[in-house]
């Protein structure tokens, strides 16, 4: 069992997500950072996916009461179990009593927490992913617990290391296609829309909203499907992309579509952050 | 109804979009709902999502694919789909209040006139809307219908706070909100019946298709509606709202 001492700033459950309901409005949430997902469990050698914690900018305090065996993996944050410091993607052996402590964010924005258990959570819609009014909260909350199924067959983390690159924390290259309303820009709006280099305004798991240099001409255009990743402009020229927990519909243009690479990238950034989007040749399967 | 060439193809990288002019007549609404079905027969095992709007269908492949073979295979499938068919609609009356601290909205949109306001709600409560598709938020369902002499623009600043159960307009779209939330739509009362529940095994009993009317209720009433929903569920209650 853990203990929430502390959740930290915006701490969350997720797991694969909840596929297969967008035509209720309902959002497909999961990890934002989904390279970093599926690396903790390959970490565990797990091929099924499970439920695992989701860390924003500051992260949450624990208690384990139990044993197990855990690992870290996506951005970079202080970490401590018990006073030593923790690495990234690197398994360890937790006993009862142990004290895992996040602390502020060195590189990137989400880190993940994947314990070699499986945690007992209400699932809505085949999903656990915290997402609010489907589920209850959208957070954890300090002083709950996370209780976990015992005499579980779980896998004892192998001690082979796998190579992981980290350059994608601070890589400032945003890869994307073209979205249906790509063509309603001018030429002169698309050279500036690759050219420029745009700040982070503001981020949550809905969606990144960034600040362009130039306005566009209002259209009214029915709502249309919106994925995680979509980019649409405002009148005002505001870049909204979606997020995870994003609205699957919306009514401005969408002008340009993230790989699924580029969402990891893209999800690592907090605000203030800069990033310049680059064209990706589907065709030859390339980033430009 | 639509001819083959009305139906344009596009992707949003792994959704592919199948867009064809908004149509509101009883038929082609119908014949979107059939010719999604027959989609997402063909592809289910591909696919994690099949959505529709007013005037698109949305494959949500799982992977990577080839999209002149899909666009091949769709032409094939809207070629195949019937014109003339027959698919089950239901017709649902919905209450809505329309006492004066839900339509302070449309109250401000004719500027206090209250002559103009009673006649628009009139007319409001005369028409038929049919349910087309949930987007926006979980369980936030579009419905058609509403003539466009009718329409009102969205604002132009979205409100903090829209409250759960009000009935809103958006240009010639009409929608429920589900929760409260954020919105840009005016606001002409409350329906205090959610029309979707996610506790529910069977989440939605609103179809695409479906025929939609509002009523009027009094403030007693309408509390009197929110008392049952309490006791019972809102599937339970929405049940005895058919308007056959």
């Amino acid at each position: 069992m853990i203990e929430i001492l502390d959740a930290g700033f915006y701490t969350s459950i997720q797991d694969q997500g909840r596929k297969g309901h967008r035509h209720l409005g309902v959002p497909v949430s999961g990890a934002m950072d989904q390279k970093a997902f599926e690396l903790a469990h390959a970490l565990f050698g797990e091929q099924l996916y499970s439920s695992i914690i989701e860390c924003t900018l500051i992260g949450p305090k624990l208690l384990f009461h139990d044993r197990c065996s855990l690992v870290l993996t996506g951005a970079i944050m202080e970490a401590w179990l018990n006073e030593k410091p923790l690495k990234n993607n690197t398994p360890i052996h937790v006993l009862a009593g142990d004290e895992l402590k996040l602390g502020r964010v060195l590189s990137g924005l989400r880190t993940y927490i994947k314990i070699n258990k499986s945690l007992i959570l209400p699932a809505v819609l085949g999903s656990t992913s915290f997402y609010s009014p489907i589920t209850k909260s959208a957070y954890l909350k300090s002083g709950i617990h996370l209780f976990w199924i015992k005499n579980d067959r779980v896998k004892e983390h192998s001690n082979s290391k796998l190579r992981w690159d980290y350059s994608y924390l601070t890589d400032q290259n945003i890869y994307a296609e073209k979205g249906p309303e790509y063509d309603l820009l001018s030429d002169k709006q698309k050279k500036l829309l690759f050219k420029n280099i745009f700040k982070v305004e503001k981020q949550s798991r809905m969606g990144y909203r960034i600040g362009s240099a130039f306005e566009t001409e209002p259209v009214s255009m029915l709502s249309g499907a919106i994925r995680p990743g979509t980019v649409q402009i405002t009148p005002s020229g505001v870049l909204l992309i979606a997020g995870f927990d994003g609205q699957v519909t919306g009514g401005y243009p969408r002008i340009l579509q993230l790989t699924d690479q580029a969402m990891n990238v893209m999800f690592q950034k907090k605000e203030g952050d800069s990033v310049s989007f680059n064209f990706y040749d589907k065709l030859h399967q390339k980033e430009l | 109804m639509f001819a083959k060439k009305d139906f344009i193809f596009t992707t949003l990288g792994k959704t592919f979009i199948i867009n064809f002019p908004h149509q509101n007549d009883k038929k082609s609404v119908l014949f979107i709902v059939k010719l999604t079905d027959a989609i997402k027969d063909k592809y289910v095992d591909y696919i994690e999502d099949i959505t529709t709007t007013f005037n698109s269908i949305n494959l949500f492949f799982k992977y990577a694919y080839d999209s002149e073979s899909v666009s091949l295979i769709l032409l094939e499938i809207i070629d195949k789909t019937p014109s003339q068919l027959l698919v089950n609609t239901k017709k649902w009356k919905l209450p809505v209040c329309v006492d004066d601290e839900f339509t302070k909205d449309i109250s401000l949109f004719f500027k206090g006139n209250q002559q103009q306001l009673d006649l628009y709600l009139t007319k409001f409560f005369d028409l038929k809307f049919r349910f087309v598709f949930y987007g926006f938020l979980p369980g936030f369902p579009y419905l058609s219908g509403l003539p466009i002499d009718m329409a009102i623009a969205r604002k132009s600043i979205p409100n903090n706070s829209t409250l759960k159960g009000s009935v809103a307009i958006g240009g010639d779209q009409v929608g429920i909100y589900p929760q409260n939330s954020p919105g840009g739509w005016h606001v002409i009362g409350n329906c205090p019946v959610s029309i979707i529940d996610f506790s529910s095994t069977d989440l939605s009993l609103i179809n695409p298709g479906d025929q939609v009317r509002f009523y009027k209720i009094s403030k007693p009433e309408y509390k009197d509606v929110m008392e049952t929903i309490r006791t019972n569920s809102e599937h339970q209650y929405l049940k005895n709202l058919t308007d056959d």
